[in-house]
């Protein structure tokens, strides 16, 4: 169960459309290092986890990672709120818009598509974290390669903010893993998988 | 800032110090300052997000104010738009 909140986790305020920014950022929305995938992987990954502390994790950064898809999300139709067509033709933006006008759909700076290809949820505890924060370290470099390629200080803004979530998510699920790897056996930790096998569980 | 942005603003602050120290309490659930400043941060964002409900709007679908006859969950700037 979701409720929503009608507001932004970081605000975003944006007074410059710039279809050129909009087209590499909009690949934090639905590209292969983006929020969706992040969110999908996370809460996908929660149902077999068996401890606690990882559920939780699990559950309350999958929901932040919404929280970001709205904000990425709100920084794209800020960027491109009111472009007239020379301004769309210009930025190349038309190959977006003729498939989209200017709604937000998934996909990634390169067009391809949103897919749940671009996460794993393989039931076992330590492959599935170690994913995870891979995923945030590929989320971090997205965002410093965004900083990058745009200058406005109204945009990079709430990306700098992004940037540090991801950094606080690869440490707590650092100690994540660390939790799972404490109560495995200390002498072979892939003895068994605990999302599996039926095994005494310390 | 108007007040209803230097309010929604605070709301924010103190919403975000929650969000990151219920990720920091799920790895440390017996964390005594953890708790703490958990406890604290609840009340405050408590107090604000009614101050905020009762002068300006709900944020929240279920503490909507009906007594003017009127659904006002559709009245305020959506998120996106920049007002938030």
């Amino acid at each position: 169960m979701w409720n929503y909140e009608k507001r932004l986790q970081y605000p975003v305020k944006i007074s410059t459309p710039n279809a050129k920014a909009a087209k590499v950022i909009i690949t934090q929305f639905g590209g292969p290092d983006g929020e969706l995938a992040a969110s999908m992987r996370y809460l996908s990954q929660r149902y077999t986890m068996p401890y606690n502390e990882v559920v939780g994790v699990l559950t309350d950064i999958g929901t932040e990672e919404l929280a970001h898809m709205e904000i990425v999300c709100a920084i794209v139709h800020q960027l491109t709120k009111g472009l007239s067509i020379d301004e769309i033709k210009a930025a190349g933006f038309d190959t977006y818009f003729v498939d989209h006008t200017l709604a937000l759909w998934p996909q990634a700076a390169s067009g391809t598509p949103f897919s749940s290809t671009f996460f794993q949820s393989k039931g076992d505890p330590i492959t599935d974290l170690c994913e995870d924060m891979a995923a945030e370290q590929k989320a971090r470099t997205t965002y410093d390669n965004i900083l990058r390629l745009v200058n406005d200080p109204e945009i990079c803004d709430p990306i700098r903010w992004l940037r540090k979530r991801e950094i606080v998510h690869f440490q707590r699920f650092g100690e994540a893993l660390r939790i799972v790897q404490d109560k495995l056996d200390s002498k072979n930790f892939y003895a068994f998988n605990p999302e599996f096998d039926k095994c005494k569980m310390k | 800032m108007n007040e209803r942005e230097k309010l929604l603003h605070y709301i924010t602050a103190v919403s975000f110090a929650i969000d990151d120290c219920v990720l920091y309490l799920d790895t440390h659930p017996y964390d005594k300052e953890a708790l703490e400043y958990y406890s604290v941060h609840k009340e405050l964002r408590k107090k604000a997000l009614k101050q905020y409900t009762e002068n300006f709007g709900p944020l929240l679908n279920d503490n909507v104010d009906v007594s003017c006859g009127k659904w006002t969950w559709i009245d305020q700037p959506w998120p996106w738009e920049g007002g938030c």
